[in-house]
């Protein structure tokens, strides 16, 4: 259907400011209406860009996990202790669920819980691995560290591109919002 | 689902019955447009006191509805004004707290304050005219006095101890900072967020430990967040971030001030350089820096916080979604800059 869901937030917004903002008196309408134009600005680059850089994170992700997985398991008596041990099995479940059937579309919505479930065990690597370091050999260490926050810097990254409001003739970004 | 609104009508109602003052009659009643941490809603009366019907101004603060988006309760916001009133530190005089259902306005719980007279803004203090620069000198001394009287005070004596976690020395003043916001982060917190996680912990690696002193902390200040009459503060608003700790914390907040450079004149140095000329407390402008990754922490909580009342369709005002998604991603990639992943 033409025109696409993105174009049509495009024309509210662009309407919006033209024809209702410039009406509204209440000072209290018109600093909603400001963040109202924001939002609106913020949900058509979600509809284009978001599920892409989703799905692309989901796939890193994945190789940063299996990466802290390794580190754990070679190193001799770390996977037998908390919180370890939690870690690996939260880990391997998270990889290995199926966030869809083979074949589905992938939906907005089941790309983000993958991103959800994915993305917890790697809060808790992080928490782990830094409050557990010395109990790594330091390169093994270091290299999984430094692969978690290359991979941290990616994903924010790809989320700057449609979180951020960048394209908003007129007005300056994060001015006088709120 | 309760609204942001309030009716006049029902205002008058409440305020006859809580003040015994069946000629109350409510004259104006206007909303403060900005903010959206809480609802702040402006009250002019008349009725009889102890003689002839007079004028009166009334504050009324409450949560957004469905449930509060900061990091702290409307009680605790309360009693901050309560314990600060009989102190040098100018605030309104809070009045009371109506947690009451079956008195207060729409079930939500509310405080009322004394409406003080003043504005928000300094006059000129943005015009770029040199013509202007020794008011902008003067309403920076004007404000670090204020945050002086605020560092100065004995938090223990008056309580302030029983409403927020104290450090338990000045070294461990940004630990406990951290402690406070990440179990409050814990607490609401409804997807993963491993920036912060990283954050957080660069952020405990490199905590300064060279806090001159453990002061109540106002929080977010500076311009807009204060009342001001004739280039004097005579209230400090907007307390709903106070906690104990470095003063330095406040200087990362500061808004407006922080950034006043008059050539030969003043800078931010200068700043702190009066400042400990009228509290006595050293602050380094490193951890200034270092605090601003605090305030970033700060706003990544709050504007996650903001999300749930959305999430959970307890209120769908359109405001929390832009907070919850553009600014709660700028506040998290101020932070990850400043933790060195971005």
């Amino acid at each position: 259907m033409r025109p696409r869901a993105d174009q049509v937030v495009t024309s509210v917004a662009w309407t919006f400011d033209r024809y209702i903002v410039p009406e509204l008196n209440d000072p209290f309408a018109k600093s909603l209406a400001l963040s109202i134009g924001y939002a609106l600005r913020n949900v058509e680059q979600r509809l284009r860009e978001e599920g892409p850089a989703i799905w692309a994170d989901n796939r890193e992700i994945r190789v940063t996990l299996r990466n802290v997985r390794d580190l754990v398991q070679s190193t001799p008596g770390a996977s037998e202790k908390e919180p370890f041990s939690s870690l690996l099995t939260e880990i391997d479940a998270a990889l290995g669920k199926e966030y869809r059937g083979r074949g589905d579309y992938p939906t907005l919505e089941s790309i983000t819980d993958e991103a959800t479930e994915l993305r917890w065990p790697l809060v808790h690597a992080i928490e782990a691995l830094r409050a557990h370091s010395a109990d790594f050999e330091d390169g093994a260490y270091q290299g999984v560290r430094a692969e978690i926050r290359d991979y941290l810097k990616r994903q924010l990254e790809r989320e700057s591109q449609h979180a951020v409001v960048r394209r908003v003739a007129g007005l300056d970004s994060l001015a006088g919002r709120v | 689902m309760p609204e942001l609104k309030m009716e006049a009508k029902d205002v008058a109602s409440y305020l006859q019955r809580r003040l015994e003052a069946p000629d109350l009659t409510v004259e104006s009643l206007t909303r403060f447009p900005r903010g959206v941490s809480r609802e702040t809603w402006f009250v002019e009366t008349k009725y009889s006191e102890d003689g002839p019907r007079q004028e009166k101004g009334f504050v009324i603060r409450r949560d957004l509805p469905g449930r509060s988006i900061c990091t702290s309760t409307l009680r605790f916001e309360y009693e901050i004004f309560n314990r600060l009133y009989p102190t040098e530190v100018p605030v309104a005089k809070a009045l009371w707290y109506e947690d009451n259902p079956e008195w207060s306005i729409d079930g939500r719980d509310l405080y009322m304050r004394e409406l003080v007279p003043g504005t928000w803004d300094v006059p000129h203090f943005t015009d770029p005219d040199p013509r202007y620069d020794d008011l902008r000198i003067e309403a920076s001394k004007e404000h670090v006095r204020k945050l002086a009287a605020i560092h100065r005070l004995d938090w223990d004596a008056l309580g302030f101890g029983e409403l927020t976690d104290a450090p338990p020395d000045p070294a461990s003043c940004a630990l406990t900072a951290i402690d406070r916001l990440e179990g409050k982060l814990k607490e609401v917190q409804i997807e993963p967020l491993p920036v912060v996680a990283e954050a957080i912990g660069w952020l405990r690696e490199n905590a300064p430990r060279n806090a001159s002193a453990i002061s109540l902390l106002k929080g977010n200040n500076g311009l807009g967040e204060e009342i001001w009459v004739d280039g004097k503060i005579v209230a400090m608003s907007d307390w709903e971030l106070a906690s104990l700790g470095d003063p330095a914390y406040d200087f990362a907040w500061c808004q407006g001030f922080r950034g006043v450079v008059v050539e030969g004149k003043w800078d931010f140095q200068s700043l702190l350089d009066y400042y400990e000329e009228v509290s006595g407390i050293h602050i380094d402008q490193a951890s200034v820096g270092y605090y601003g990754l605090i305030q970033a922490l700060e706003g990544v909580v709050f504007t996650h916080n903001a999300s749930i009342p959305v999430v959970e369709q307890e209120n769908l005002l359109a405001r929390l979604c832009w907070v919850s998604t553009e600014v709660h991603h700028t506040m998290t990639a101020g932070l990850a800059r400043g933790a060195g992943v971005l």
